[in-house]
């Protein structure tokens, strides 16, 4: 029972990781709303998912701000800039490789991603940082980090569900042929111990 | 059948499905597109799905389907009504013979559409009947009524879900398929042909019908009140007005000030207006609030009521300040403005919740949506670039991936206004600045779906700009749909590629080019010949460059930065703004995103000390690169 918020940049698989929350809850026969950005957003833009899930009837598919329990975020930029949803309490897991933006790469002020990670270190409430770089080499691709992401999420304990459960979830979502990959990124994701706490 | 997960978009296609539809036709439009698509993927094998040049020829194939008897569904945005407007204006008097569902999804926002339309006003304005859902599962049940309400009283109705109704999630039981309807072979009729005369005795017939329908509508379950009047500190009696997705949010946003009980009327068919049932809701309410999206479609209702009858009661809502005028409502939003209306215990609560987020010390980058790395765009908005450079050139831009264009450092679309417009605006700049040179850029899709008309009347009237045709071979921004230029259909079968060369041709255009884009010397060269020719000959001539969308293409190997060769000019950032390429914070170097380069090459063209390199001539770095690449980018 619990409203989480995923966000990152328009490619990073944000859509996925809502969809295998959601299908995981409805595994459960929990009550279940998600809304998700898709569209124009996915060329570069910010991208976030609202996944709400309850034992009684949940109206609004978007969660309301200071509300949302747990953050996962697949960049640290967007990580912050939904702060204002979690709630002071809330859990936040994130990925620490920035996306530059186009924008800043133009005006010559690439954002300051260390300073946003320890803006993010600073907050109240359980907060991990993860990095992607190892997890991307072993698994081969990138694509498959957020997956991995969800997995470290579900080894802290910020997801209500058991691994089992996100890889039944898995079976029904993703297409057959990506499905032992996505597996293998779940697991080492659980696995992982590079992070940093707070 | 079991609760399985579907987004909203998902659930009206399945809908339709179960509603024993024929025929599925829309034109692509964000948040509408899925519908199709779901209907397509779902196909149990009898119905025929079309993907329409546009929307104003989906809505027409489909009525025609429906003159015989069939069930059909038309799909569209909100500002795809706009181009369907007059053939559904017509079929509004003419009607149909078997039912006939226009789903029109609006884009509160606007989030990615040229305007925050609410198609609630269209419907009063086409006198047609229109349901507006505030869920995936209740879309799902509305729309098999609606089509039981098209057939029974043989008229199209619209349908409005929005954005968060379309790309949401619920779980819900799917029901049975209904029997599908046979359509029967089309009966010659002159109540098939619109005529004055026939138009005089048809308005006459609908009105009468709607103000029926008023009366049958305020009976009907999806339209009903519930609760108590909530008394205020002074003893007003308040109630709330809800349609569409904020009923969600006022249900949300009632739990959490802990007043659910209060008197509380859900208008699903705003048009026509259940006034029976407003007048009942009416009673014992000294004011009630209207919340709702996107024109003060409830509140005007309820103010006309108001004046009609007589209510001793107060109307708030957008007109009297007590709600936005444009833009999108949320949770939060109506947790603030029910506070202030009802004065309520919230006091506590909405400090904690509307308080402004404390602004980040750190400034967070913007992320307006670009053009995507390798994007052929890029290289065609380039390439126009450097051959006009120094000179007075006007550059009209159309509605597709390429609008973004208009962002630095190409700042390549001057104007932008409605699909298919680059044509006819550049005309009527020319016709008022002769001397400037102009190129309109119109994309393949947007091309078949309202370009073709702007070209012939630039060769009509001979008025010289130059066309710029961006074929990336797919509808891009709304999902990579196909369209008539790439020989695929909707039901997977081939059909023969309409080549827009032949069209342009067979206007009677004789300069036209075609380049890839990504070959940036030719590209230039093209450009300034076609400028030159325009000028010269003060006739309309066309490009056409021609590169697949990425969504379409294999990744080609990325390339690379070689730091000893690289100075720091950074003219690759400068000049083109691909995402992948980016500042080495160390050593003021550029450096490529492997994870995004799509190994266009463009950036390679452009670098003076040759300092970028196709990581498949570098045994060493292509091994790494090869590691971190990204696929395509949508899904």
């Amino acid at each position: 029972m619990a409203d989480y918020l995923i966000t990152g940049v328009g490619g990073q698989g944000i859509i996925l990781s809502s969809r295998l929350l959601a299908q995981a809850a409805l595994g459960r026969g929990l009550e279940l709303r998600t809304a998700e950005t898709i569209g124009m957003s996915q060329r570069g833009g910010s991208v976030t998912s609202h996944v709400r899930i309850g034992s009684h009837q949940i109206h609004s598919p978007l969660i309301p701000l200071h509300s949302a329990d747990v953050l996962i975020a697949f960049e640290p930029a967007e990580a912050l800039r939904c702060l204002p949803y979690l709630k002071d309490e809330g859990a936040l897991i994130s990925l620490v490789e920035p996306i530059q933006a186009v924008h800043s790469a133009l005006s010559g002020r690439p954002y300051e991603d260390r300073a946003v990670c320890a803006e993010l270190l600073a907050r109240r409430g359980k907060t991990a940082l993860c990095s992607s770089v190892a997890l991307s080499a072993t698994l081969g691709h990138p694509r498959f980090v957020n997956v991995a992401l969800l997995g470290t999420a579900l080894k802290l304990g910020l997801l209500e569900f058991e691994p089992e459960e996100i890889e039944q979830a898995l079976a029904v979502l993703v297409k057959a042929r990506y499905l032992e990959k996505n597996r293998l990124a779940l697991r080492l994701g659980v696995e992982n111990t590079e992070k940093n706490f707070s | 059948m079991e609760k399985q997960l579907y987004m909203g978009n998902q659930a009206m296609g399945l809908a339709a499905i179960d509603a024993g539809i024929s025929l599925v036709s829309g034109y692509p439009g964000t948040p509408s597109s899925e519908i199709l698509e779901t209907i397509a993927a779902h196909n149990p094998g009898d119905i025929y799905v079309e993907w329409s040049v546009n929307e104003k020829a989906a809505l027409e194939v489909a009525a025609g389907a429906a003159y015989c008897g069939a069930r059909a569904l038309v799909t569209m945005k909100q500002v795809g009504l706009n181009v369907a407007a007059d053939p559904l204006m017509s079929l509004a008097y003419i009607g149909v013979k078997g039912a006939l569902v226009v789903i029109v999804a609006d884009d509160p926002g606007p989030i990615s559409s040229q305007t925050e339309q609410d198609s609630r006003s269209f419907a009063a304005f086409c006198k047609v009947p229109i349901f507006d859902p505030s869920s995936p599962e209740e879309a799902y049940a509305l729309l098999l009524e609606a089509f039981d309400f098209s057939e029974k009283y043989q008229t199209p109705v619209l349908f409005r879900p929005t954005t968060r109704v379309c790309h949401g999630c619920a779980a819900f039981a799917r029901g049975p398929r209904k029997q599908k309807n046979a359509p029967a072979p089309f009966v010659k009729d002159s109540k098939w042909v619109i005529f004055p005369r026939l138009a005089q005795e048809a308005h006459r017939r609908i009105e009468k019908r709607n103000d029926a329908l008023s009366a049958i509508l305020s009976e009907k379950s999806w339209n009903f009140f519930r609760g108590q009047a909530l008394k205020s500190a002074d003893g007003r009696r308040l109630g709330l007005a809800v349609s569409g997705v904020t009923y969600a949010y006022a249900c949300e946003a009632l739990d959490r000030l802990g007043l659910s009980d209060i008197k509380l009327l859900k208008i699903t068919t705003p048009f026509p207006f259940p006034k029976e049932l407003a007048a009942d809701f009416a009673k014992g309410l000294d004011e009630v609030l209207c919340l709702e999206e996107l024109d003060p479609v409830l509140e005007k209702e309820l103010l006309i009521l108001s004046a009609q009858r007589r209510l001793n009661w107060t109307v708030r809502g957008k007109w009297s300040g007590d709600a936005p005028r444009a833009g999108e409502l949320s949770c939060d939003a109506l947790l603030t403005l029910l506070g202030a209306f009802l004065d309520a215990p919230k006091a506590a609560q909405s400090d904690e919740n509307s308080a402004a987020p404390a602004a980040s010390a750190v400034e967070l980058p913007q992320r307006p949506p670009v053009l995507c790395a390798g994007c052929p765009h890029r290289a065609s908005f380039y390439a126009v670039k450097q051959a006009m450079k120094g000179q007075r050139a006007i550059f009209t831009g159309d509605i597709g991936c390429y609008t973004l264009g208009n962002a630095a450092p190409l700042n390549m679309v001057d104007t932008c206004l409605c699909m298919g417009a680059c044509l006819t605006i550049a005309q009527g700049l020319k016709r008022a600045e002769a001397d400037a040179q102009i190129f309109a850029f119109i994309g393949d899709s947007t091309f078949f779906a309202s370009g073709m008309t702007g070209v012939v009347n630039a060769l009509y009237n001979a008025c010289p700009i130059v066309l710029v045709v961006l074929d990336n071979a797919n509808t891009a921004m709304t999902g990579n749909q196909p369209h008539p230029g790439l020989g695929q259909t909707m039901l997977g079968s081939a059909s023969p590629p309409l080549a827009i060369e032949k069209i342009l041709e067979g206007m009677g255009i004789d300069f036209i080019q075609i380049c890839d884009p990504f070959h940036l010397p030719a590209a230039v060269h093209a450009a300034r010949a076609a400028a030159t020719y325009c000028s010269e000959k003060a006739r309309l001539c066309a490009l056409i460059y021609r590169a697949p969308c990425i969504a379409v293409a294999k990744p080609q190997s990325v390339f690379v930065i070689d730091d000893a060769r690289c100075t720091g000019c950074r003219r690759c950032l400068r000049e083109i703004g691909c995402p992948a390429i980016g500042l080495a914070a160390d050593t003021g170097h550029a450096q490529i995103d492997a994870r995004l380069c799509y190994g266009c090459g463009l950036c390679e063209s452009l670098c003076p000390t040759r300092a970028i390199i196709n990581s498949s001539q570098q045994p060493e770095s292509a091994t790494s690169a090869a590691e971190g690449r990204k696929g395509a980018r949508h899904g």
